[in-house]
């Protein structure tokens, strides 16, 4: 419940976009993202100088089809130690991050993710676990190294609204909870 | 659209940017050679020009099936042609990187430190002409006897039958890399490189497998080249994780990586377990999953050697590769993934204990604790006995080398993949927190604190068990449990799982997670690799065994080749052979190398009657093929029984130039002429006996002694050895196939020709005919009639009723009524 608190007053209280935003495969293999942006939005105008519409062609993810550990961290602890921050990107660093071109996307049915099931309902809710109740569309975006094109980490998730669309901070590391009886002036410790 | 689709998948499907074997390669192949323990286990110390791939493309294939769903396309049709365009890359791509490495187009990498641009550079740098072809590439389908090299050190005639039957068959054997119509598994592939090298191979061989692994893996994602072939699933193709998908692994005792005594290449050889069955093998037993795995380089000198024929890639139970290979990935991906999975787990637990519990912090939990009464006294005993016991300095395996856990690259890297904090701290905690545990230990030991206390071992870290009780059935997926209740536990993860529930739980939990890092630590790099393609010489039993020096192949000879010359002196000392020499050396294995370090050295004495320098020239010219390696020994005269009295006509000792080193034959059979016959290429120098004693001026007919008698019988028997004296037989399968054509079989003194590396057709010059005609044509030769003065004949073969009029002087000129295709 204080998670969908949080997000209602973050949705007014914060600059939203209102795009949607689209995985793509075209007919030639290629990933491809889709921004549709609405008028009162300027994310597409500021990442492709169109009020409506951007497109980034993806280019490879190192390692991406593939069963290690990076990959099966993140998509492991996707919604467990991943979590949303519930800090929204900012214009620069959305622009620099998107611009850079050093990322991938991941939805919830991936061809980027061969260690869940596809299309399963667990998948789902962990995809759905990271944006607000409500949101569709959820995709997380992968960092990922320049040159080389590993992927460093998974950033960003992009939240899809009914009226506005988000994008978010993910946490890379865990919430963890000391217990420290005795020891300190708080029983319990958030670290 | 799904038409359009359809269209490009097709239009692609034929893309060939190189054509790397033409219709007439060649899939018989060079010679094949056998080798037995000792030369085996010597050629391992040589790069190899032959190797196999073992691929796995299930995930990928898992992506293209995804793929087609989200494109609404045939899943069946898209992920096949997918997988074929995935195979057809990485085959081409091998090819090519061989090709431009062996023309000296792309220099070879010393460190694989040089990074991208590095590559990038050199790789644009000799991407100008098309290199000429320097590999072959074969997709294998059965583990014929074809391989028998693998598992076999000297073939007889009834191998020969059977692998020359194969040969009739080659198909079911080998098929072209490209060709796609064989689709044997959609999951796995098994493919056969060859190289076309030249003689200095020896020099540069590991060099150029370095190196095409690190090409490998870079041209894979950035090449231009790839991004054509792997068109159009190129983005697919080029994101998938390469390292963990393929292996190399020799074919053959010669190496594709230099041994070393090290955990890390023992455990690579040590993959040949995995091709076990999953009935005979227990993965959990195996090293890569116990929980205390013992050192592979001590478990390696507690094994008796095996032989050839042990079969220890188990080929000979395998009906068809697809089974082999699938098998091999199943035991492999099990291992994988629970070694992925204990990391995963131990690392998360050592990263938050160390980040959130110091150890001020961890001795003060454990102080109120245990002062409030939470805990059992068996539970405070476990945390006790398993940090003593994984502090004993004697118990050399289980010590845990911190030092070496901080340095092991393949463990650190695996670290980083998941957690940004700096590895090296994680250790910092768990070194310190080690002492105050003994402290608090021997003062409740001090205090009988466990007085009267049974001790369940139920309770134990799997590790301990594993250790201590030698129990079988340890499960290394087991999450280490507490008695104790207390209100909250000690370190949690919000809203998620607890990592500990108290101080002594977190203790036990810090240690075990460091005893997995150090378990998995030993084997680790053999089955996960972050950046480096996985090679294994496997199929070399010996390759550790050499290189631990668990055994020297060079013993037994030069044990044998002492012995004699031992003998023949202690005839000459008893006055019944006139050899004026006395030898004072120890007669232990290794310390005598030679005959010349034995003069040089001052242990061999000369009659002084005779003139030394004389002397040393007649000795050197007579015992000179002692000095070497005799690679054959004839023994003419009847058969040797030491009670009774013998002359001899001589022994006659000769060494090949090619491979005086290694080689070394006896033959005593019918076939054996009296004068032995030697191939050109071999230096041929004869010890004789009457020789040497007509010099010395002794009668032309020696006289036999009891010392002689016993140090020829001696040689003759040590010599049998079937193991531990290099021998080796290369067999040519043309001649083999020829010579099974020809008299429809393979009798027993055929194997021997052919173990020599002749054909069994009488006339030389009408097997080099038969050789080319088959070699030219689809055709089975059943007889023949051919003059070697006038060059002509006729050849009766399956495929034509009448019998074929050939030519033979420089090539070979065909009359006849059949159209014979050609091969």
């Amino acid at each position: 419940m204080k998670l969908i608190i949080f997000f209602m007053t973050f949705i007014f209280s914060h600059k939203l976009f209102s795009q949607t935003l689209d995985i793509h495969w075209s007919d030639q293999f290629q990933k491809e993202i889709f921004f549709h942006c609405r008028n009162d939005d300027n994310l597409c105008e500021m990442l492709c100088k169109d009020q409506s519409f951007c497109g980034f062609q993806e280019g490879i993810c190192k390692n991406c089809i593939g069963t290690g550990l990076k990959m099966n961290h993140i998509l492991s602890e996707l919604g467990k130690t991943i979590k949303n921050t519930q800090q929204v990107f900012s214009d620069t660093e959305l622009k620099e991050f998107l611009l850079s071109g050093n990322f991938s996307t991941l939805g919830y049915r991936d061809v980027f993710n061969v260690i869940d099931t596809f299309e399963s309902l667990r998948v789902l809710k962990k995809f759905e676990s990271l944006c607000p109740e409500g949101s569709q569309n959820q995709i997380v975006f992968l960092k990922l190294r320049p040159l080389i094109r590993d992927v460093q980490g998974a950033p960003m998730v992009f939240c899809e609204l009914s009226e506005n669309s988000l994008f978010f901070h993910l946490s890379q590391d865990p919430v963890v909870e000391v217990y420290e009886k005795n020891y300190s002036n708080s029983d319990s410790h958030l670290k | 659209m799904k038409f359009l689709i359809l269209f490009l998948l097709l239009s692609t499907a034929n893309a060939s940017e190189w054509k790397r074997f033409g219709k007439n390669f060649n899939y018989l192949g060079g010679e094949i050679t056998y080798l037995n323990r000792a030369a085996c286990a010597e050629r391992g110390k040589f790069p190899t020009q032959s190797v196999f791939l073992i691929v796995d493309n299930v995930n990928f294939a898992k992506a293209a099936y995804r793929l087609s769903k989200i494109k609404n396309l045939d899943p069946v049709t898209t992920t096949n042609f997918a997988i074929e365009k995935f195979r057809y890359t990485l085959t081409s791509l091998i090819g090519l990187i061989s090709s431009r490495l062996l023309s000296n187009d792309l220099p070879f990498v010393e460190d694989h430190l040089l990074g991208y641009e590095y590559l990038k550079t050199n790789w644009e740098r000799s991407s100008g002409e098309k290199p000429l072809i320097k590999s072959q590439c074969k997709m294998v389908r059965k583990l014929s006897t074809l391989f028998s090299h693998l598992n076999v050190s000297k073939p007889d005639h009834e191998l020969f039958e059977k692998m020359a039957k194969d040969m009739e068959n080659l198909e079911e054997t080998y098929t072209d890399c490209e060709n796609f119509e064989v689709n044997e598994s959609p999951e796995t592939a098994f493919y056969q490189f060859d190289l076309l090298v030249d003689r200095n191979f020896k020099k540069y061989g590991f060099k150029f497998w370095y190196s095409l692994k690190i090409y490998l893996s870079w041209a894979f994602r950035y090449s231009p080249e790839v991004v054509r072939l792997s068109a159009p699933f190129d983005q697919l193709i080029r994101s998938v994780n390469l390292e963990e998908m393929i292996l190399f692994f020799s074919n053959g005792c010669e190496s594709i990586v230099p041994s070393e005594c090290s955990d890390f290449d023992l455990n690579l050889n040590n993959l040949k377990t995995l091709t076990k069955y999953s009935k005979d093998l227990n993965l959990s037993q195996t090293d890569f999953l116990r929980p205390t795995p013992e050192s592979p380089v001590s478990y390696l000198l507690s094994q008796p050697l095996p032989l050839m024929e042990d079969d220890l890639l188990n080929l000979k139970e395998t009906p068809t590769t697809k089974i082999w290979v699938e098998n091999f990935r199943e035991n492999f991906l099990k291992v994988r993934g629970q070694q992925k999975m204990r990391l995963s787990r131990a690392f998360s637990n050592l990263s938050l204990i160390t980040r959130f519990i110091s150890e001020d912090l961890f001795m003060r939990k454990i102080h109120k604790e245990l002062v409030e009464g939470h805990y059992t006294a068996q539970e405070v005993y476990y945390m006790c006995s398993e940090f003593g016991v994984s502090s004993k300095n004697h118990l050399s395996h289980l010590r845990i080398d911190l030092n070496q856990l901080k340095e092991n690259l393949s463990i650190k890297e695996a670290f980083h993949e998941m957690f940004e904090t700096d590895y090296e701290s994680i250790f910092g905690l768990f070194q310190n927190l080690k002492g105050s545990i003994k402290a608090f230990c021997t003062d409740l030991q001090n205090q009988q604190f466990w007085k009267d206390v049974e001790v369940k071992k139920e309770g134990f870290s799997s590790w301990y068990k594993d250790f201590i009780y030698e129990e079988e059935k340890i499960s290394f997926d087991y999450a280490l449990t507490t008695q104790t209740q207390t209100p909250k536990p000690f370190l949690k993860v919000l809203n998620g799982e607890v990592i500990c529930y108290n101080g002594v739980h977190c203790a036990r939990v810090l240690l075990d997670s460091i005893m997995t890092l150090s378990a998995i630590s030993k084997s680790l790099s053999a089955v996960y690799t972050q950046s480096d393609i996985i090679s294994s010489n496997m199929a070399n039993p010996y390759a550790s065994s050499m290189a631990c020096g668990n055994y020297d192949p060079w013993a037994k000879k030069n044990k044998i080749i002492f012995d004699f010359f031992h003998d023949l002196t202690q005839a000459g000392m008893a006055g019944l052979l006139p050899t004026p020499v006395y030898v004072s050396a120890d007669l232990q294995d290794k310390k005598v190398t030679s005959f010349t370090s034995l003069m040089r050295e001052g242990k061999v004495f000369y009659d002084p009657q005779f003139d030394p320098k004389k002397l040393k020239l007649s000795l050197m010219t007579d015992l000179g093929p002692l000095i070497g390696v005799p690679c054959a020994i004839s023994v003419s005269g009847t058969k040797l029984n030491p009670h009774e009295y013998y002359t001899f006509d001589g022994i006659s000792l000769s060494g090949c130039r090619e491979s005086s080193k290694i080689d070394l034959d006896v033959s005593e059979d019918d076939l054996q002429k009296k004068t032995p016959k030697y191939n050109k290429s071999c230096l041929s120098c004869a010890l004789n006996l009457r020789t040497l004693s007509s010099v010395l001026g002794a009668p032309p007919i020696l006289r036999s002694s009891a010392f002689l008698v016993k140090g020829v019988v001696r040689l003759i028997q040590n010599l049998k050895d079937k193991n531990d004296l290099f021998k080796s037989w290369k067999v040519s399968p043309q001649k083999l196939l020829l010579s099974f054509r020809y008299h429809g079989g393979i009798s027993p003194k055929c194997a021997k020709l052919l173990l020599k590396g002749e054909s069994c057709i009488p006339k030389k010059c009408e097997s080099r005919m038969l050789e080319e005609l088959t070699k030219k044509f689809k055709v089975s030769p059943v007889s023949s009639d051919f003059s070697c003065l006038d060059k002509t004949g006729y050849v009766v073969v399956k495929e034509c009723p009448e019998p074929l009029e050939v030519i033979f002087h420089q090539d070979l000129k065909i009359s006849s009524s059949c159209l014979l295709s050609e091969r």
